[in-house]
């Protein structure tokens, strides 16, 4: 059994540094608003239109095969760690997921779902 | 009490040491049992979190000036002795910096975008192994728990890259979002490998265990991690996600002053993490042939930590970066099949009775010496050398008398 309490400290530095640095620089440093400094910062160039704009499906396509491998991964980590009880029934069993899983990886390959077009 | 003794009591290991000094206190003030046990765990993560501040100080600089070296200049070296000040003079001027909100932002958000991308670094820090039995958080899950957690930096550069109403910024984060999902895949592979061998997830068995670094067992697995591993800290060869010669900064674009420097931070504490995971999980985290019986455990992680985070440094130095299609090739089509391959003979490996471990070494440096040729054979045929070099001496020859001819015209 681990001491996962321990866990709330590093979360409470990991918040305190960032928000510190901020806190004293909001005390530091200038507040003059002005609505050319708040501009879009596009080099200079007054930027064209709204900012949300639309994107290419290839990002939907890498998320699809993130997912199968995450889930994936999930399934190998308890499985690497009870490998030595396992022995060779839990090689065979686990190629055969890796080979099924492989068949996919192949198949988004082929369609070349992997490349950046 | 003589030197000796307590440099090997207490000096050795700074968790009995707090532990000591809480029971003393204990016993002074009577504090309950359960307040003990929470102020040791702060004082845990105290540490961790003071190793984290003064590390971001000096890996900066350290990697300005070695850069410098790298680059045939100087580096920063006006303000202070040798510019070892120059960061106290870079922080000053960056909390002097007005935190300027750009039009239709969405605030909330935008201000937690850089405390965001802090906290799943500094949450790493909680699985390494300072010394042998010297870890701020001990549990059975370390190396998935240090995944899990990491992998969380994607929220922090989408919420800023969303929020800034910024089209590079956008950019940025959609390139970060699809870069940190894609290098998750091999990176978690290439540990599994580290957990088949150790058979355990907790780091501090991982680290004790290696009385062979894991470094020279799984060679594929730790080529795969280290560049999973830069790929994930967003680091220069593989930076995409802020290239600036495509995006302007990537994400933070819209950020200045101090909420940048935290960006910062965190990038430089992300790399630091990977680094130290490194160490843990290949490089025995504290232990160095003959030298641990005499340096303290926790001096020489962090010793052996910079050693790797130089080694990025290098890396960065040496390599250009990577084109975004050339990077999710390298991911997909390299890193994840290089992973699986690992897995498979790590696996196959351990099964032979007897001796795994040489098994497994024997399988993986075998295939790394197959690829390794395969990769040589395919690569183009070098021309002559002298050949080459004088074809070159005779054009720039051609050149200069052209040139020479040209100024004597005019």
């Amino acid at each position: 059994m681990g001491d996962y309490v321990y866990l709330v400290f590093f979360l409470f530095f990991g918040v305190l540094f960032p928000l510190g640095g901020i806190v004293t620089e909001r005390f530091l440093s200038p507040k003059k608003p002005d609505p050319i400094k708040e501009t879009t910062y596009e080099c200079g160039i007054e930027t064209e239109g709204t900012t949300w704009v639309q994107f290419h499906t290839r990002y939907y396509l890498y998320a699809l095969v993130f997912l199968i491998f995450d889930v994936e991964a999930i399934f190998l980590f308890p499985w690497a760690v009870a490998y030595n009880q396992l022995a060779l029934f839990g090689f065979i069993e686990m190629m055969i997921f890796l080979a099924i899983l492989l068949v996919g990886f192949a198949y988004a390959w082929r369609k070349r779902a992997l490349e950046w077009r | 009490m003589d030197f000796v003794a307590f440099y090997y009591q207490y000096i050795w290991n700074l968790s009995s040491m707090w532990g000591s000094v809480l029971a003393w206190l204990q016993s002074q003030t009577g504090l309950p049992g359960w307040a003990i046990y929470l102020v040791f765990g702060f004082g845990g993560a105290l540490g961790a979190f003071l190793w984290v501040a003064i590390s971001n100080i000096i890996l900066v600089f350290g990697e300005r000036r070695l850069l410098g070296r790298f680059q045939i200049r100087f580096g920063p070296n006006r303000v202070g002795p040798n510019g070892t000040l120059q960061l106290i003079a870079d922080a000053l001027k960056s909390v002097g910096k007005e935190l300027v909100i750009p039009a239709g932002a969405d605030k909330p958000i935008y201000v937690l975008g850089p405390i965001v991308a802090f906290i799943p670094a500094m949450m790493g820090f909680a699985v390494f192994t300072f010394g042998p039995t010297m870890s701020p958080v001990t549990m059975d899950i370390g190396v998935l728990y240090f995944q899990a957690v990491t992998s969380l930096t994607a929220f922090a550069a989408f919420m800023a890259g969303w929020s800034s109403n910024n089209k590079f910024a956008l950019f940025g984060a959609m390139r970060a979002v699809a870069q940190f999902v894609s290098y998750e895949i091999p990176l978690v592979l290439a540990v599994i490998s580290v957990v088949l061998v150790a058979g355990t997830m907790n780091t501090l068995t991982i680290a004790n265990q290696q009385t062979i670094v894991y470094a020279l067992v799984l060679p594929i697995a730790l080529f795969v991690f280290t560049i999973a591993s830069i790929a994930e800290a967003n680091r220069t060869p593989m930076d995409i996600v802020e290239a600036e010669s495509e995006i302007v900064a990537g994400y933070h674009t819209e950020y200045g002053g101090m909420a940048f420097i935290m960006f910062y931070a965190a990038e430089y504490t992300h790399a630091l993490a990977f680094g130290a995971m490194l160490n843990v999980l290949f490089l025995g985290g504290w232990k160095l042939f003959w030298l641990d019986q005499v340096l303290p455990p926790w001096l020489l992680f962090i010793l052996k930590s910079y050693f790797v985070f130089f080694i990025l440094i290098w890396m960065r130095a040496t390599f250009p970066r990577l084109r975004i299609d050339q990077l999710m090739s390298l991911g997909w089509k390299v890193l994840v099949p290089l992973a699986l391959v690992s897995l498979v003979l790590t696996s196959a490996g351990m099964l032979v009775p007897g001796l795994p471990l040489l098994a497994v070494a024997i399988f993986q440096w075998v295939a790394a010496g197959l690829i390794i040729l395969a990769v040589l054979s395919r690569l183009p045929r070098r021309t002559n050398r002298e050949e080459d070099m004088r074809a070159r001496r005779l054009a720039a020859q051609a050149a200069m008398t052209a040139r020479t001819a040209v100024s004597a015209q005019s």
